[in-house]
């Protein structure tokens, strides 16, 4: 999640303060993320971890994580993020269909990612070409 | 005058071949008569000529004689020595006197010297694995195999020493902790596959190997950095798949066999979460549970 922030550009309004990881549900990820949080900065942006149990209580965020067990929110979460300038990351086979800008998914047991860059451009956020070539499928 | 040199060569040919003969064969004689009055410094000089006359190298007597010789020299002069070379020429005499001695002439005489020796090697390789000479240890332990091989010695009792020999370089290696160096751990990878080309099902070794590149998989996960790049994120999750991959069929097999219930239990849990698979990280998960409740 932090290399993906490497790759895509957010617009000015989105480089001055915090940088925010939102996440959508319960994960172990939230521990981690929060542990780096306290030793990185996403250019000069310190991170800041911010965790919602569901797509009503969203608020501004960088990038938004959506846990398997919340896949079911996605469509809510895309009306609530859709003015802004959001990353959306899931985790469930066919989201990178229904809106999500990276989806990951497990191909002989490793981690890969599926990208939607029409989400993400949609999303007024850049993509870099790199990025593209290291998904398993672009949409 | 050519007929006198002809007359004089042929005499000293006559003469130094006679000579040889006597002295080869007085040199057996001196052996025996140097063995019945324990003088085995002097046996060991004659047996020694003996054996390296073409005329005895392939009588089972001089082989065994020399073997009793050594092993005699060995016991007074180098007991002590765990790589002893006194001991070494009794081994070879041995395995000379087994080759030679189709008629078993011999071999039931020789037999006691043989497991005696064999002891002696048996113990040295275990002294040598407390002094941490693994190489030393591995030699005199092929030797002991070999000498309890050639008196036909209960072959599942040699491979569980085998094994129990392998367990303790492990131990050793490892000094009882879990945590290992790379070059640890490439060692007791290559022991406990070894003990598993032995034995395919022992648990114990099964689980150890699983443990090793399960441990090796979570280390990597330990020591990276978030700065890494991509191309090596993936690279190196490769590498951390391929190695819970390697560790799974291990564990699996230690599962079988009910070995460290709990454990593995927990080995299974976290290789098949590492491996992205949470079925069945779950579903061993929920067993372990059960056990602990």
């Amino acid at each position: 999640m932090y290399n993906f922030t490497k790759y895509i550009e957010w617009p000015k309004a989105y480089q001055t303060g915090y940088f925010v990881f939102g996440i959508v549900g319960d994960t172990p990820l939230y521990d981690e993320l929060t542990k780096m949080a306290q030793t990185k900065k996403i250019g000069n942006q310190p991170i800041l971890v911010k965790k919602f149990s569901s797509a009503s209580e969203l608020d501004k965020c960088h990038l938004l994580y959506v846990t398997k067990g919340k896949s079911s929110e996605l469509s809510n979460v895309i009306k609530k993020v859709k003015s802004g300038s959001t990353l959306i990351v899931t985790e469930q086979e066919g989201l990178v269909d229904k809106g999500a800008g990276i989806n990951f998914v497990v191909r002989d047991n490793k981690q890969k990612f599926e990208m939607n860059t029409k989400s993400i451009e949609t999303q007024k956020l850049k993509v870099s070409s790199n990025l593209e070539a290291l998904a398993i499928t672009v949409k | 005058m050519k007929r006198l040199i002809y007359i004089l060569s042929l005499l000293l040919t006559v003469t130094s071949t006679v000579k040889a003969q006597f002295v080869q064969n007085n040199s057996m004689s001196k052996a025996e008569f140097y063995i019945q009055k324990a003088e085995f410094d002097s046996a060991q000089k004659y047996i020694d000529i003996a054996a390296n006359h073409e005329e005895f190298t392939k009588q089972a007597k001089v082989w065994f004689y020399r073997s009793f010789i050594y092993k005699e020299q060995y016991k007074t002069k180098e007991k002590q020595d765990l790589n002893s070379s006194l001991r070494s020429e009794c081994a070879i005499s041995i395995d000379k006197l087994y080759k030679i001695d189709t008629a078993n002439t011999y071999l039931t005489q020789a037999e006691p010297l043989v497991k005696y020796i064999a002891s002696t090697y048996y113990n040295d390789a275990a002294r040598a694995i407390n002094n941490e000479d693994y190489k030393l240890a591995n030699n005199n332990f092929a030797h002991y195999k070999h000498l309890q091989t050639l008196i036909k010695a209960d072959e599942n009792t040699l491979t569980n020493h085998e094994i129990q020999f392998k367990f303790a370089i492990a131990t050793a290696i490892s000094k009882g902790q879990d945590k290992v160096d790379s070059t640890q751990r490439h060692h007791l990878i290559n022991i406990y596959k070894e003990i598993l080309a032995i034995d395919k099902n022992n648990a114990s070794a099964n689980y150890n190997l699983s443990l090793l590149y399960y441990n090796e998989g979570v280390d990597i996960v330990n020591n990276m950095d978030y700065d890494m790049e991509f191309e090596n994120l993936m690279a190196t999750q490769e590498k951390i798949a391929n190695l819970f991959s390697a560790a799974l069929p291990y564990m699996l097999k230690a599962y079988e066999f009910n070995y460290r219930k709990e454990d593995t239990l927990e080995g299974l849990k976290n290789i098949y979460y590492g491996l992205n698979d949470t079925e069945k990280s779950n579903y061993y998960k929920q067993e372990l549970e059960s056990l602990q409740k």
